[in-house]
């Protein structure tokens, strides 16, 4: 059962990739600008962290979100 | 006071059927754009057609100053000013200066006019252009607008962020094309302006609306959010997109029944880092129209 963060992330990441049906700790993060975007708010929406754009471009993996989601709600 | 307001806004769209439906997919989920208005004549038509239905609606009052606030000037000298006075027939004795501003244009017009004890017409005129093919040229529409400011006695006492260090990121190029780097413009504001918007609302409020710039609908609604303005925000972009400094004014136009005889906070920021918050009683009967041009 996925949480809705991930389906609306799987979502993000079917905006170019329609074959994409899940997401691993090693899935890499390769968004344009306006997805990164969408990234930030989702973040926002879904765990009440403001995530500035220059933060969001960092993450290479599935993995790196994750940990930085981590970091900041525990 | 602002005595009347008019805004223009040309009726030409621009055609989006190049783009990749993909990706226009998701430029309009992250901007909420869904027109972007194209005026073809030059910039100073544009700014006389406001001036000129501004004065058809609401008489031509005894100015005794035009003012235009722009970015876009069709050239540098003359003054775009001293042009909508000689095609509006104004008396020769008047001063008519420009002033270069962006998206907060509209308030250091509103703000620059007030500090003179006349009555004044400011116009406000935009036509910005990125690249050609580029999602950013969706962004920005074309528009004007007019406004008769007279005395000073329903504004608050304008605030100033300035600061420069953002110059490279949100700038004309040689050519006059807009060169966007639109993460960086997106950290700026969402990190400053929701505190901007609180530090002048603690003095001077509590404000009923906010009417902010409208640069794209996520940036907005995160704005709205962080400042506590959720659901008493003022909205123009979906059919109007960014209108760089008349997007205030389009905002104010386009929901003025909601705001009759109500306190806004407005809210303008762009280009350089720079940004002006200023508050309004809007008055308790409608001073606005909103036409489309051809």
């Amino acid at each position: 059962m996925k949480s809705e963060f991930e389906v609306a992330l799987l979502k993000l990441f079917r905006i170019n990739d329609k074959s994409m049906t899940e997401l691993t700790l090693n899935t890499p993060i390769r968004f344009d600008s306006l997805t990164l975007t969408e990234l930030c708010i989702l973040i926002e929406e879904h765990f009440d962290i403001p995530t500035e754009f220059a933060i969001a471009k960092k993450f290479k993996t599935v993995g790196d979100l994750n940990c930085y989601i981590l970091e900041k709600t525990t | 006071m602002i005595e009347a307001l008019t805004v223009v806004t040309p009726k030409k769209l621009l055609d989006r059927s190049s783009y990749d439906p993909n990706q226009l997919q998701s430029f309009e989920r992250v901007t909420g754009i869904k027109k972007t208005r194209r005026w073809e004549g030059a910039t100073t038509e544009l700014a006389i057609r406001a001036a000129n239905e501004h004065v058809a609606r609401f008489g031509k009052k005894d100015f005794d100053a035009v003012i235009v606030v722009t970015q876009s000037q069709d050239r540098c000298s003359p003054c775009m000013a001293i042009e909508i006075h000689k095609a509006l027939g104004f008396p020769n004795n008047i001063p008519c200066f420009d002033m270069n501003q962006s998206c907060d244009g509209f308030i250091y017009g509103l703000w620059v006019s007030s500090e003179l004890d006349i009555r004044r017409l400011v116009i406000c005129v935009d036509k910005l252009r990125a690249p050609e093919g580029t999602l950013d040229n969706l962004i920005f529409s074309d528009a004007a607008c007019a406004v008769t400011v007279n005395g000073t006695y329903n504004f608050c006492s304008p605030g100033f962020l300035s600061d420069g260090t953002g110059s490279s990121k949100l700038c004309s190029d040689e050519k006059g094309l807009l060169r966007m780097d639109g993460g960086a413009v997106y950290d700026w504001v969402t990190s400053n302006i929701p505190n901007a918007i609180k530090a002048y609302a603690e003095p001077y409020g509590p404000f009923d609306f906010l009417a902010q710039h409208q640069p794209n609908m996520s940036m907005i609604k995160l704005i709205d959010k962080r400042s506590g303005f959720e659901g008493r925000s003022l909205h123009s972009i979906e059919e109007y997109g960014n209108m760089s400094m008349v997007s205030i004014p389009m905002a104010l136009a386009l929901n003025e029944e909601k705001i009759l005889g109500k306190s806004v906070l407005m809210v303008g920021y762009g280009a350089g880092w720079s940004a002006a918050v200023m508050g309004v009683d809007w008055p308790k009967q409608r001073i606005t129209q909103i036409v489309e041009v051809d």
